[in-house]
């Protein structure tokens, strides 16, 4: 068994399976179930499962063979081998610079397959302004699923509100998961950049995808900021591809998964272009029986001089059922480069705990306010965007009732004021 | 014979020497049911082992490698890798009875010198057989046995050694523990009775002089309660133009409140594929410290795993790898935590230089049980040059609210202004990046006995210099 399988119940519908789904671009042991996901989908026209199936094959980073005598080498060279991950089906040291989809081959194809698709090309203003862009699941005009590419030409700047939240329980009365997701490729030129908002608060009825890539030139940028705040399944898959000197990608991520939600989240940066940097950080409650999975991996490529990447994780258990698998990898073929990873699982630091029971905080209400933290920090992030707003506060509702979200509210617009 | 000998490749090197072969046994290459009939009679086995050697050769020739992970072992052909390969002697306890050209391997190596300064008794193999054997007298009135594992499978402890053997690694665990199952040979069987404590290390010391062939020595160690000991694990042998195979097995028992440290430092020869598995299982209150070396090798799968299976059973980690030209070293370590209050450390350090590729892998699996258990994994890299590759691949799986753990990873080189600072103080830049080195392994190499840790630099020194001065 290679793969977890991340699948929903048995439904009626047709269904295919995307598997490699958040697939690591350089594997460890089968046994842990933690190499990928597969993931069941309704089938759509266009899209052959089969032809995604992906032979497991051994990532090209082996030694070249060593000579010891002129007529003798031990390993033969991997031959046509490409790697594991995103960049399954590309050349691994491709110079080719386009965004792939997080999520993998599998994942990218159905997507592309199934969803709605826009091309969207956004140039420099003069005047520093940028264009805000926002995809809503719930807007009719954008579907359930959707494709988008972007095109940030030199020196533009582009936001983009992602939403993804259910108002209306309809796919579970069919006995289903709802299946939503996103396919968002970013091309951003040099000096371009891009601040992304992601806000995922569905309730137990969907299954979601969010499917992102990039591709950054010279001195280009890409923020983004994730709120993961509901969805029976979700699949996050993110590859950025920082070819261009000095690119940056920051990735911000905040979850909570409670009841017996499954999140898994996959990100592969490689730092190709010399001063590149790469900071992804993710900090997440899991409470009740939640499932989660983190792998992460930063690949410092030969030639990056001088790029960095971190990594940073911390997960607050609360459930007594929940599972954590965490597994930030770093990948390095460079001297001239500095890479960190640090993770952190489990309750509450007892000093932290003890500090708040001096202001009459008990532990019980400390794992609420960590909780109630993500969602304060999604309102503050929502706030300019009403669909993301009233997003947010349905998720803080079923969450923790209308009561605690309007204060949550509040507490934002008190801030504010 | 001392005229016997021939010259090595790399003068240099303590470890590149070979002997003649010379009326040794040879079994023919490849793998089949005779060959291990064959293994199993010269030892004249109960009939349990012959059963579960050809079981073990059954299942490897169902399984496979994993497809998808760890460095590539296309240039190791099984069917050209002899299994079994006899000096013809009998094993002694006196390094007098030792055939000359032996002897003289394991004096060039120190090991009698060391057994005489620091040890407790020695194992000695050479190829597929244990050639020496000793300990003080003072250890045996202790009741600690330390002897030849096919020596002790006729003695009282028959049924002990069938209760344990390969029952921590079982032979379906990964191909080569299934092949190390059917054809091993040699190798040490320790039992240290209940509170007893052993107060100098015990070792064993694995040559392969043999070209092309395979060592497939058992390591079977049982630690009753409250009892401690030191064992340490050296291993090396000469280079040669065809591939070697090390697929040695360590099953560690550690009792109630008992403490096993396992030391080893392997420097096997870069025509070596190391594909080893060690494997302990602690009980309430016990300690295993695995304190790790390695250096030689063209490919090692090596991740001793410890599985604290009793409440407050406590696991610690010490390790370095260093991967040179030609190498890719896939090392690390794998714990599962299964009682309470359990605690793991783990810290590794790695060094990648000449194009050598360093993979360090790691698992900590916290089980819903493991109330309250702790762990920390550290995770330094070194990078010495631009043509070499270190990976770092730590997997966490935590499935307790109460549990913490905590991981760090750095990748880096050695700073130029440590090195300018250095050679600004007379010292020239080579020996300044020497120094760093030795510095960066000092954790390691501290836990080692002296020696041991002698050792240790010296091969840092050959790594980073390409002889001892």
């Amino acid at each position: 068994m290679v793969a977890q399988n991340l699948c929903e119940p048995e439904a009626s519908l047709s269904k295919v399976i995307l598997t490699c789904t958040n697939e690591l671009p350089s594997p460890t042991w089968n046994h842990l179930n933690i190499n990928g996901i597969n993931l069941k989908v309704p089938a759509v026209e266009g899209f052959d499962e089969q032809a995604w199936v992906a032979p497991k094959i051994r990532p090209k980073r082996d030694v070249p063979a060593y000579n010891v005598s002129d007529d003798h080498a031990f390993d033969a060279p991997e031959g046509t081998a490409a790697p594991a991950g995103p960049w399954a089906r590309e050349s691994e040291n491709s110079q080719a610079a386009k965004p792939v989809g997080g999520m993998g081959p599998a994942a990218t194809a159905w997507l592309e397959a199934a969803g709605k698709q826009k091309t969207i090309v956004v140039e420099a203003t003069g005047d520093g302004t940028k264009p805000l862009y926002v995809v809503d699941l719930d807007d009719p005009q954008v579907g359930e699923l959707a494709v988008l590419d972007i095109n940030v030409q030199e020196n533009a700047q582009a936001e983009l509100v992602l939403i993804s939240s259910n108002r209306a329980d309809t796919a579970a009365a069919l006995g289903t998961l709802d299946t939503r997701g996103w396919l968002v490729r970013v091309n951003a030129a040099d000096g371009a950049r891009v601040k992304i908002n992601e806000f995922i608060a569905c309730d137990s009825s969907v299954q979601m995808l969010s499917n992102l890539g990039f591709c950054l030139a010279n001195g280009a940028t890409a923020d983004i900021s994730q709120y993961c705040l509901g969805s029976q399944i979700l699949a996050l898959g993110c590859a950025a591809d920082l070819v261009g000197k000095s690119a940056a990608l920051n990735v911000d991520a905040r979850y909570v998964g409670r009841g017996t939600e499954q999140l898994d989240f996959g990100y592969s940066v490689r730092n190709r272009g010399v001063k590149t940097v790469s900071n992804l950080s993710l900090h997440g409650v899991l409470v009740d029986e939640a499932n989660k999975s983190l792998r992460s991996t930063i690949d410092l490529v030969h030639g990056a001089k001088g790029a960095s990447g971190v990594e940073n994780e911390s997960v607050v258990l609360v459930g007594e059922g929940v599972v954590n698998k965490t597994l930030p990898v770093i990948l390095c073929n460079e001297d001239d480069v500095a890479g960190t990873h640090g993770a952190s699982v489990g309750e509450i630091d007892p000093s932290q705990l003890a500090y708040m029971a001096t202001r009459g905080i008990t532990s019980d209400d400390a794992r609420e306010l960590m909780m109630e933290a993500t969602y304060s920090a999604a309102f503050a992030a929502a706030q300019h965007i009403p669909q993301a707003y009233e997003a947010v506060y349905r998720a803080a509702c079923r969450a923790f009732g209308e009561d605690i979200a309007q204060e949550l509210a509040a507490d934002l617009e008190g801030g504010l004021s | 014979m001392l005229d016997e000998e021939l010259l090595s490749h790399d003068p240099s090197s303590l470890y590149d020497f070979k002997k003649s072969e010379e009326g040794y046994e040879r079994a023919d290459e490849g793998l089949t049911p005779d060959l291990v009939r064959d293994i199993s009679a010269k030892k004249d086995e109960p009939q349990w082992m012959l059963d579960l050697r050809l079981h073990c050769l059954d299942v490897y020739g169902h399984m496979q490698m994993p497809p998808n992970w760890g460095p590539s072992i296309a240039g190791l052909d099984m069917n050209h890798i002899s299994a079994y390969v006899s000096p013809k002697t009998d094993q002694a306890n006196s390094w007098d009875d030792v055939p000359e050209d032996i002897k003289d391997t394991f004096e060039r190596l120190g090991i009698p010198e060391a057994e005489r300064a620091s040890l407790a008794g020695v194992g000695a193999q050479y190829d597929s057989e244990l050639v020496y054997h000793n300990m003080r007298e003072e250890v045996a009135k202790q009741g600690v046995i330390y002897s030849g594992i096919e020596e002790a499978l006729h003695g009282p402890y028959e049924p002990l050694i069938r209760e344990r053997f390969m029952q921590l690694v079982p032979p379906n665990d990964h191909k080569f523990a299934a092949l190390h199952g059917a054809v091993w040979s040699g190798g040490s069987f320790v039992y240290v009775p209940e509170g007893v404590h052993v107060e100098f290390p015990l070792q064993s010391y694995f040559r392969l002089n043999a070209a092309g062939a395979g060592q497939f020595e058992h390591t079977l160690i049982i630690l009753e309660p409250g009892s401690d000991l030191h064992f340490v694990e050296g291993c090396s042998a000469p280079k040669y133009n065809v591939a070697n195979l090390h697929a040695g097995c360590v099953e560690l028992y550690v009792g109630k409140g008992a403490r096993l440290r396992y030391s080893t430092v392997e420097n096997w020869s870069k025509n070596m594929y190391n594909l080893n598995t060690k494997r302990a299982r602690c009980e309430e209150d016990a300690t295993i410290e695995w304190v790790s070396g390695s250096f030689g090798s063209h490919v090692s799968y090596l991740y001793p795993t410890s599985i604290l299976a009793g409440d407050r059973s406590v696991c610690e980690y010490t390790g370095i790898t260093f991967a040179g030209k030609g190498q890719n070293l896939d090392t690390g370590t794998k714990v599962v935590m299964l009682g309470a209050h359990t605690k793991c450390s783990l810290d590794a350090k790695s060094l990648s230089k000449g194009g050598g590729v360093s993979t360090f892998r790691s698992a900590v699996v916290v089980d819903e049980h493991a109330e309250h258990a702790k762990a920390t994994v550290s995770c330094a890299s070194l990078m010495l040059d631009d043509k070499s590759r270190s990976d770092t691949i730590p997997a966490m799986d935590v499935r307790c609210r109460t549990a913490n753990v905590g991981h760090e990873a750095t990748i880096g080189r050695i700073s130029d202004e440590t090195v300018t600072y250095l050679m600004s103080r007379g010292i020239p830049e080579g020996e300044a990046r020497t120094m760093v080195v030795n510095g960066f392994a000092n954790p390691v190499s501290k836990e080692l006995p002296m020696e041991y840790a002698v050792e240790m630099n010296n091969l840092i020194k050959i790594e980073m210099e390409g002889a001892v001065g």
